[in-house]
């Protein structure tokens, strides 16, 4: 039985911060060699063949537009995750919540070659929570799942006292068994194959 | 003398690409694999004296991934070159040395020569 502490969602923000300055310097990674290639093609004109096409120069030019979209998508995302922290409960929409995570877990997942496919119900409850437990427990389900070339399914909807993601394939939910770290929210695994994070309403 | 030959295996396809074209311009005969599983092709093809290896592509693992590379190539000299500033330390002694992106261009070269001077050594 895992016991969880403020250790382990120091962990998993640690987890987030690495993944996302990663990210970051792989956009800056293309956007110097990009700049770079714009500065040989003028340093060595006078040795190269032919003069570069304007097409090509362009090609450059919308390569590093590209990976600055890429990299203020993620700024974005980080930028949302820290704000919702700056109070411990606050009203909080559990779609958001959901994507932000997936979005600044994008590179760990594409290495194992997992995908995600998400179905958001477009009238989910605002509940007053907390977003960073939240978000620690979705993390968890996520990575815990972890198995290569996997596909997860992630499904928001609301029932008439609770909040719930579901999310398949899921995995035994003893990490938070017994744990009064996540309360009032709360997990439950469905015929072994399913996890459903439940978040009451009131 | 023939050109010294690159292998950058990478997943960012306008990295890669444009890294190819720079060393090329300063007379080196780089070529690029965009996935782990394209790179035995491409090694047994261009047969390159240094490998420019990501350390994070989809479906791969590093230290197994050096190892397959060292066992096709074993006179091969492998630099890292991550975005990862702090990779696990077996990592970086499996390969000759390490470089975090973005890189400048002159420090890259430099590693590659030593990498070279290395190889020279030990033939």
């Amino acid at each position: 039985m895992t016991q969880f502490s403020p250790d382990d969602h120091l962990a998993f923000i640690g987890k987030i911060l690495s993944l996302y300055t990663h990210e970051q310097k792989n956009h800056l990674a293309i956007i110097n060699e990009s700049a770079g290639l714009l500065g040989d093609m003028i340093e060595f004109s006078e040795t190269l063949k032919s003069l570069p096409e304007t097409g090509q120069i362009l090609d450059i030019i919308k390569s590093i537009d590209a990976q600055i979209k890429r990299s203020s998508e993620m700024a974005k995302a980080l930028n949302s995750f820290g704000h919702r922290m700056d109070t411990a409960l606050c009203l909080l929409s559990v779609n958001d919540c959901v994507k932000e995570v997936l979005a600044l877990l994008h590179r760990a997942l594409a290495q194992k070659r997992i995908t995600i496919e998400g179905d958001y119900a477009a009238d989910m409850a605002a509940i007053t929570g907390s977003p960073s437990t939240l978000q620690l427990l979705v993390f968890k389900a996520v990575t815990r799942v972890a198995e290569e070339n996997a596909h997860i399914n992630i499904k928001t909807f609301n029932t008439d006292d609770s909040a719930i993601i579901s999310i398949t394939p899921g995995i035994p939910v003893d990490f938070m068994e017994d744990s009064d770290y996540f309360k009032p929210m709360r997990a439950v695994t469905i015929n072994g194959r399913e996890i459903n994070i439940i978040i009451p309403l009131k | 003398m023939p050109p010294v030959k690159l292998l950058i295996i990478d997943d960012e396809e306008d990295y890669a690409s444009a890294l190819v074209e720079r060393l090329n311009l300063r007379k080196f005969d780089a070529a690029a694999v965009y996935s782990s599983k394209d790179a035995p092709a491409a090694i047994e093809s261009h047969r390159p004296d240094v490998i420019l290896l990501d350390l994070f592509m989809p479906g791969m693992d590093a230290k197994d991934m050096i190892m397959t590379l060292k066992d096709a190539v074993p006179d091969v000299e492998i630099i890292i070159v991550s975005g990862h500033a702090d990779p696990a330390q077996d990592v970086i002694k499996s390969a000759f040395d390490y470089i975090i992106k973005p890189i400048e261009i002159k420090d890259l070269i430099e590693k590659v020569n030593k990498a070279l001077a290395k190889k020279k050594g030990a033939a």
